[in-house]
């Protein structure tokens, strides 16, 4: 039960795994007590713009978490992931709207329907280049912005969907307050960090930063290429729709350009990116960062009279990131790391 | 009898306009295409530029009360010279390899280009008009928008332009062996790093050319790089990546199904055949019908 | 009569209207160390690639130990205990010796016998326990080597096939690798084909040499009988600078 974090001992006397277990500790001291921190906000005289803030953060974390799974721990540059994001949206949507069927289980044939165009997708582009990749998620969402916008009966048009409201309910997954969202996303946020760890460590994990490092050789060592990437998109795949589902209750409503649009898939790498790829920290961190940036940017933004200085602050940590620390906030302080697995 | 005539009509119209509306889309697009055959370069931050272009005519026709098509010399050159700029910053290191982290730096660019378009200029859309605005030329039972018509001969000035430069002069040729192997070339005395950033100011140039020429009948607004990306993509990748005459055909072939999509079917719906095709380029033929060979 | 741990029958591939490969045959026997060398541009990547099943032949037949696996994936080749190595070292860069070997430990790992003792078994045949949890970009070159060659025996390894592996190391770190490469041969059985430009190097290394010139076998025999081949001089003699690198 360990989570790996920066080693600054360099000149110490004590041995690699004495190291390694050591800074293993204090990541988790650290993170349990951002935990308890976290659970207990909504026990705090904390304003509700304050609360759901913080749900808006944790939701954001979670997609970048799934995201992290194809993209930082297999390599594969999805760049249209909000596919997945609006089909676990809409179909949530639309199945409670229109036919009463509770999120709680709506929400599964959203994963289910992500799944199916995971595979689909998947087939015809995983044996590309990496870039083809990249380009069809693109096609395949910015196809679904058309298709959600023309099929108004269905999804409400370019208007979007809005959830019936039904105030407090549990069976309707709604509330009036963010605090029960507070939880569950927090749920979230600490279960795909677990499956991310979990992961990282197992043969699955192996084979996927292998094919990641250098596909052919990874081939040359016996893994089977095509069937690990495809694996890591289904699992990414239905990641991403189950946090959907929680995307979907919580903000109640959903439009074409916020499901599928590249803006909005764009955003969501940037919590790995920045915080490091393929890490179980680096989406947390990473999107920890963001959001206070955003925060910050947008009330000084608006002071100043800007709308969206947010989306150039992005860009501008995009480019820092890519050019300067490739590895993220988490990556370049694990250079020192010895332990690989496990962070 | 008379409805099949009609739709034969209709049909034809939809074609050609589609070919008048692709010969842009190739414009727009040749520059990507030279940017991956030289350098393997994916400029996701091309719509930007284009949008710049675009931005130009505007301020020309709208503040200047000039034609936009009067300062295509100048759209060109004032996006060469940015283009210089963001490959030395960006692009330069990444040289050779279609890395994933290149597309991202490329996308920051294109956030930070949309963003600094959004604080200059506004975020409302905007409008050239051009000599030609409005007009409409009839031949037979065919009408065609006449910026349109003067857009497609720009664009294919242009395309033969390009395609005369790297074939008939020194510096094309030079820039040809670069695309075709780098290292060969230096061997034998091309110093590539003059041919890259010239090749990659010449993609940048075209790119506002294209949307100097695109605005005088296509609005602007500062995320309509994103919305133009998607076809400058799907173009090159039918037409070839690296192949000029190829990605122009591309962009033809692009504007052909889009308007006959249009009409058969509707207009909200026009784009999805071509992200169909795309996916089938990529799953089948990734060098499209004229490219290089992808390593 | 020992069995035939590859047969290369007829193999010819074209790329568009090049020749690279035309009419290929020959066969190598368990335990044998065989060398296959061609100056420069003569179509041995090539071959190499269509025997490790990265490439298909446009005609021709590849056999391992009897069994047909032409149309074999490359990475159930592995499996099956065919095993390459990589002209430019390729060892996966975000993880440790230890990692890289457990790859390919835990994909072709026999039944019955556990991943971990692989990894430590071949991690102490290849001297590397000191490194273990060091990354590649942390080594020598011929460590890296050395690494390479374990990920490519781990779990399971019948045949090996060493693309160029003596580039770039210095005499003594050469000798030591030849060294390594015939204990393996000796001791675990495995047999060996090695892919060199360099004819004085493999001359003390193997007992037989296959000679391609022109994308086609122009000879099969000894590293004497070699040397005086006359067909083998006049291939060298043109590009001997180059050979003799």
């Amino acid at each position: 039960m360990e989570a790996a974090v920066t080693d600054q001992a360099a000149g110490n006397a004590a041995s690699p795994a004495t190291k390694a277990a050591s800074a293993h500790r204090r990541a988790f001291a650290y993170g349990l007590i951002a935990f308890v921190l976290v659970a207990c906000l909504p026990l705090l005289p904390v304003n509700n713009y304050i609360l759901a803030a913080t749900v808006r953060a944790l939701i954001f974390i979670s997609l970048g978490q799934a995201w992290n799974v194809v993209a930082g721990i297999g390599g594969l540059l999805s760049l249209g992931h909000g596919v997945f994001l609006g089909l676990g949206c809409y179909t949530t949507g639309i199945l409670f709207n229109k036919y009463g069927v509770p999120p709680w289980l709506g929400v599964w044939v959203g994963v289910g329907l992500s799944l199916l165009v995971a595979l689909v997708m998947g087939s015809m582009t995983l044996r590309m280049r990496g870039v083809f990749f990249a380009l069809a998620t693109v096609a395949a969402s910015l196809a679904m912005v058309q298709i959600s916008r023309h099929f108004v009966d269905l999804t409400g048009g370019a208007d979007g969907l809005a959830l019936k409201f039904f105030g407090n309910s549990l069976w309707a997954a709604q509330s009036r307050t963010p605090a029960p969202f507070l939880y569950a996303a927090l749920a979230f946020v600490t279960a795909y960090y677990w499956i991310t760890r979990w992961i990282l460590n197992s043969k699955f994990g192996l084979e996927m930063q292998a094919v990641r490092d250098d596909e052919v050789a990874a081939a040359a060592a016996g893994v089977a290429v095509f069937r690990t990437k495809m694996l890591g998109l289904l699992v990414s795949a239905a990641m991403t729709a189950l946090a959907a589902g929680l995307y979907m209750q919580f903000y109640m409503a959903i439009d074409p350009e916020a499901a599928f649009g590249l803006s909005q898939a764009i955003q969501l790498q940037l919590p790995a990116l920045i915080g490091g790829l393929g890490t179980a920290w680096g989406p947390i961190i990473g999107g920890a960062i963001m959001i206070f940036l955003s925060e910050v940017t947008n009330w000084g933004g608006t002071k100043v009279g800007i709308s969206g200085l947010d989306i150039f602050v992005y860009g501008l940590m995009l480019l820092a990131v890519v050019l300067y620390a490739p590895k993220g906030v988490v990556g370049t302080l694990l250079r020192n790391t010895v332990k690989g697995s496990g962070r | 009898m008379e409805g099949v005539q009609a739709a034969l009509l209709l049909t034809l119209q939809a074609i050609l306009s589609g070919v008048l509306v692709g010969g842009v889309y190739g414009v727009l697009s040749i520059g990507l295409s030279l940017a991956f055959g030289v350098m393997r370069i994916v400029n996701f931050a091309h719509g930007e530029l284009v949008m710049y272009g675009m931005y130009a005519g505007v301020i020309a026709s709208k503040n200047f009360g000039v034609d936009p098509l009067l300062i295509l010399p100048l759209s060109f050159v004032a996006m060469a010279l940015i283009g210089s700029l963001q490959y030395q910053v960006v692009f330069r290191r990444f040289v050779g390899q279609a890395t994933l982290q290149q597309l991202l730096a490329a996308i920051g660019c294109a956030l930070v280009f949309q963003m600094i378009a959004q604080m200059i200029f506004g975020a409302d859309t905007r409008t050239a008009s051009s000599i030609f605005s409005g007009q409409y030329v009839v031949f037979g039972p065919f009408f065609f928008s006449m910026p349109q018509i003067v857009a497609f001969a720009i664009a294919v000035v242009a395309t033969v332009l390009v395609e005369a430069l790297l074939r008939m002069t020194v510096w094309g040729k030079a820039v040809r062996a670069v695309a075709d192997d780098m290292e060969t070339a230096e061997l034998v005395g091309v110093n590539a790093s003059y041919i890259n950033i010239g090749a990659f100011a010449l993609s940048a140039g075209l790119a506002g050319l294209a949307g100097t020429v695109l605005v005088t009948y296509f609005p602007t607004y500062p995320s309509v790089g994103f919305s133009l990306m998607p076809i400058i993509i799907i173009a090159t990748t039918i037409g070839g990546l690296g192949s000029i005459g190829g990605t122009f055909l591309g962009g033809i072939c692009c504007g052909i199904i889009q308007q006959v999509t249009a009409m058969l079917w509707n207009s909200a719906l026009q784009d999805v055949p071509l992200y169909v095709l795309l996916m089938l380029f990529i799953a089948f033929r990734p060098t499209g019908f004229f490219g290089l060979r992808s390593e | 009569m020992s069995a035939l741990a590859l047969e290369v029958n007829g193999v010819a591939r074209n790329f568009g209207g090049v020749v690279a490969l035309r009419d290929v045959s020959f066969s190598v026997r368990e335990g044998e160390v065989m060398g296959l060398i061609g100056p420069n541009g003569a179509g041995k990547s090539t071959l190499f690639e269509i025997i490790s099943g990265n490439l298909r032949p446009t005609a021709g037949r590849i056999s391992y130990f009897g069994k047909d696996c032409t149309t074999t994936a490359s990475h159930l080749r592995r499996r099956a205990g065919m095993c390459r190595t990589f002209q430019k070292v390729r060892l996966f860069e975000s993880m440790t010796v230890r990692q890289n070997i457990s790859v390919a430990a835990s994909q072709c790992v026999q039944p019955g016998r556990d991943v971990q003792e692989e990894v430590v078994a071949i991690l102490a045949q290849l001297r590397l326990e000191a490194q273990s949890e060091r990354r590649p970009s942390e080594l020598t070159l011929a460590d890296r080597k050395r690494v390479e060659i374990g990920r490519a025996i781990a779990g399971y390894c019948r045949l090996l096939m060493l693309d160029e592996s003596l580039s770039g190391l210095t005499h003594d770190e050469a000798q030591h690798l030849i060294e390594e490469i015939l204990t393996l041969n000796r001791s675990r059985g495995i047999t060996v084909i090695v892919v060199e430009h360099v004819l004085s190097v493999l001359a003390a290394m193997v007992k037989r040499l296959v000679v391609l010139h022109n994308a086609t076998v122009v000879a099969d025999g000894t590293p004497t009988e070699i040397a005086h081949d006359p067909v083998v001089i006049e291939a060298y003699l043109g590009t001997k600078q180059k050979a003799l690198r």
